[in-house]
């Protein structure tokens, strides 16, 4: 090897050494950017009779495509308890102070019969029981109409999510688009920004990656093996407004898939507004249908205060759906305290029915006369906590396994500032030795020409 | 294992976030003496305290009209003392006023007494109490009885227009008080006449007058005086009968209280927080949370890079 040569090694050794320190700059600057993978450079030294020294053959992304596909799978899991959990905190609120809300309507009511039960003609007790009767069924109303804004809520919610699915499936198409080419520095770089991308989707939606075969990006698909992006197409998630609710119903490419959507956000959110608010207007219905029903058929076996026979008490709901909604007190009574029927033989100072309605307090008259309409009250709030209770412990459980696939990701893709700082002592030192080398070199040819040219 | 940057500053931070999380929850209970705020910190306790005030308030209901319809029968028990208090008198003024002995002015003196005794009674019977006319069974909102007076001197001859059944209050559950009396069983019950007729009769017989079918008024005096006697144990029975559901009442009202003490023990132990242990665990939880932020300062004090020199 000639002394020229040695030089033309060491300045390729210099430029890989420097190359090192460049990486390690880059792995420093990006050890806070989300998704970024750890950067490795690989020397390989070349044979002597190319030159010898050392060449960079690769700068590469240390990358567990395992750990990725795992996350793909968590993430999903962990986003649909936290939506869940989120948007059932709201509803919970929606039940009202402990103590403060509908079983304290439902406790003024039947005291207010009770007290019309010491004294049958007394106008002031009338007056008490329609008002407690008018609060009660706003207590109803309000409540219902709560829960159906909280459902409404949770669907602009849904539209808005999947206006972020469609957002993020464009720009992994259009990333899909421009990768496929020579591993280089930037298809590194889009490949990253593509994993940042798939990740912030499989917390919107439960979805599938399929690494595509061109080397060109990832295909994504979800619900029933519905494809959201394949090559640089994205297919649209559509949210239509549907029937006299307006809630969305979703649909990809003419296919109705709202049901098939069970992970992530979007799938939290939907279990939120197809499952469980439902799950809780039916029960609120099934107490005001119970309260007004068995309320009036006691009341119409009575009599009123000028002994004629009575009529309904609350307007007498056609069937349990939506009798929360639609509860309120007859308008003739509202209009004459008289008609309300405290006796049950006619006598203006009976009390039997106002006994009657009364003792429903304490009746086992709801589900199959299992449970009176306190446990009826009860059991909502029980189904509301225990459902949000329920989100909130899923969501840490599954937050914690999260946590720790990140951590075992980060053990492979994420950046020791510790090993950076070594490496660039590393390549700092390797730099420092082959300038030495250089100038040693140099100064050996220095000499040569020196004593040669004498 | 490779530490990195974020896995360590990711950990730092879910052990602050945890451990604030765990100190807000215990400040919130200490301050506001409650372990559950919202159902979903206990559904199960949340939803037996909904069961529990319930349980309370019924006992509240229960306890109100235990007192409202004490101080009722209160009022219907000094009445029926007076009716009883009267017919004695009655039966000892018609007493004295037979026999030969007396004068006319006499007699018309025990007839004018007898005759302010019958309107006095008359005027019990038609004791109202918050507008409830309390001897007029269920109809109590109709004077039990009216004047209809007949001859001279006036006999009132009421008629009963009251009603038969009588209204009763539950007072617990099961327990029910009657509240409103007929008074027809109280003024006639079975016998042949009421009260008043019997006063009519009485005051008849003492003047001497034509209603007596007897010619001599000593036998219409005691028949009257004997129908008295009648009233007065009818009455005594009534009032007897008052005086023990009364009894039960001020018996059911420590029970009631109990219940409502018992009720509300449990209630306070589903819902309230032991202080004690509540004020120790917020003090676990700021030490907790002094040692994440701690720990948070120490780790990342060290680095490669203050070796480096």
């Amino acid at each position: 090897m000639s002394l020229f040569s040695s030089l033309t090694t060491s300045a390729r050794s210099l430029e890989a050494q420097r190359m090192g320190l460049e990486v390690t700059g880059e792995n420093i600057a990006n050890v806070n950017t989300p998704g970024f993978s750890r950067r490795v450079v690989d020397f390989a030294s070349v044979a002597p009779e190319a030159g010898g020294g050392v060449d960079v053959e690769s700068v590469r992304a240390t990358r567990d495509r395992l750990l990725d596909r795992r996350l793909q799978q968590e993430v999903p899991a962990e986003r649909r308890e936290a939506a869940m959990a989120s948007s059932l905190s709201v509803v919970e609120t929606s039940l009202g102070a402990a103590g403060q809300s509908l079983d304290l309507g439902l406790s003024n009511f039947f005291d207010s019969f009770s007290r019309l039960a010491e004294t049958p003609t007394s106008s002031v007790a009338r007056q008490e029981v329609l008002l407690q009767g008018e609060t009660l069924a706003q207590t109803f109303q309000e409540m219902s109409r709560r829960l159906e804004s909280s459902q409404v809520d949770t669907d602009r919610s849904i539209r808005s999510t999947v206006d972020e699915v469609n957002a993020l499936a464009q720009r992994i198409a259009t990333l899909n688009q421009s990768m496929g080419g020579p591993q280089d520095a930037s298809q590194t770089h889009l490949q990253d920004e593509q994993a940042g991308l798939v990740r912030k989707l499989s917390e919107l939606v439960d979805i599938s990656v399929i690494d595509r075969e061109d080397g060109g990006g990832v295909d994504v698909s979800f619900g029933n093996g519905r494809s959201l992006v394949i090559g640089d197409q994205a297919r649209a998630l559509v949210a239509t407004p549907t029937g006299p609710s307006g809630l969305s119903t979703l649909s990809v490419a003419g296919n109705t898939i709202t049901s098939e959507i069970t992970g992530g956000k979007l799938g939290g959110l939907l279990n939120v507004r197809d499952v469980n608010i439902p799950d809780y207007m039916n029960q609120l219905d099934t107490l005001a249908f119970g309260v007004a029903n068995e309320v009036n058929s006691a009341h119409t076996v009575g009599y009123t205060l000028t002994g004629a026979a009575a009529g309904d008490f609350f307007v007498q709901p056609a069937a349990v759906a939506g009798a929360a909604r639609a509860m309120a007190v007859e308008s003739a009574i509202a209009g004459d305290v008289g008609l309300i029927a405290a006796s049950g033989t006619g006598a203006a100072g009976d009390n039997a029915t106002a006994t009657t309605i009364t003792r429903l307090r304490d009746a086992r008259v709801l589900n199959g006369n299992t449970a009176t309409f306190s446990d009826g009250w009860s059991q909502l709030v029980y189904r509301v906590g225990r459902d949000t209770q329920t989100a909130k412990a899923e969501q840490s459980s599954r937050e914690e396994i999260v946590r720790q696939v990140d951590t075992l990701r980060d053990e492979v893709s994420g950046i020791s500032l510790d090993e950076e700082t070594m490496h660039l002592l590393k390549y700092q030192r390797a730099y420092e030795a082959n300038a030495r080398f250089f100038s040693a070199i140099n100064s050996a040819i220095d000499t040569l020409i020196q004593t040669m040219g004498r | 294992m490779r530490v990195t940057f974020n896995a360590q500053y990711r950990d730092l931070q879910v052990g602050i976030d945890r451990s604030s999380e765990t100190l807000l929850e215990m400040q919130r209970q200490v301050s506001s003496g409650k372990r559950i705020s919202k159902p979903s910190d206990d559904p199960a306790s949340a939803s037996a305290a909904v069961t529990g005030r319930n349980d309370i308030t019924r006992i509240e209901r229960y306890t109100q009209t235990a007192d409202s319809v004490t101080s009722r029968l209160t009022v219907i028990d000094t009445v029926l003392s007076d009716i009883t208090d009267k017919l004695s008198q009655a039966r000892s003024t018609g007493l004295a006023a037979s026999g030969s002995q007396k004068t006319e002015v006499e007699r018309e003196a025990a007839a004018q007494t007898l005759t302010g005794l019958r309107d006095a009674i008359f005027d019990d019977l038609n004791t109202s109490f918050n507008g409830i006319y309390v001897f007029a069974g269920t109809a109590s909102s109709t004077k039990p009885y009216d004047r209809n007076p007949v001859g001279t001197p006036p006999a009132i001859n009421p008629t009963y227009q009251g009603s038969s059944d009588e209204a009763e209050v539950d007072v617990d559950t099961g327990r029910s008080v009657k509240v409103t009396y007929n008074g027809e069983s109280l003024a006639k019950g079975s016998a042949a006449n009421d009260i008043f007729t019997v006063f009519d009769n009485l005051i008849a017989a003492v003047r001497g007058g034509s209603t007596v079918t007897t010619p001599s008024n000593q036998p219409g005096i005691e028949a009257a005086v004997a129908d008295l006697k009648t009233a007065i144990d009818r009455i005594s029975t009534s009032q007897t009968r008052l005086g023990t559901q009364m009894k039960t009442l001020e018996e059911l009202k420590p029970q009631l209280a109990e219940m409502k003490l018992q009720a509300q023990t449990r209630l306070d132990k589903t819902e309230n927080v032991d202080m004690a242990e509540a004020i120790s665990g917020m003090t676990q939880a700021e030490t907790a949370y002094r040692a994440a932020l701690g720990a948070a300062g120490t780790t990342t004090k060290t680095s490669l890079m203050d070796f480096i020199r």
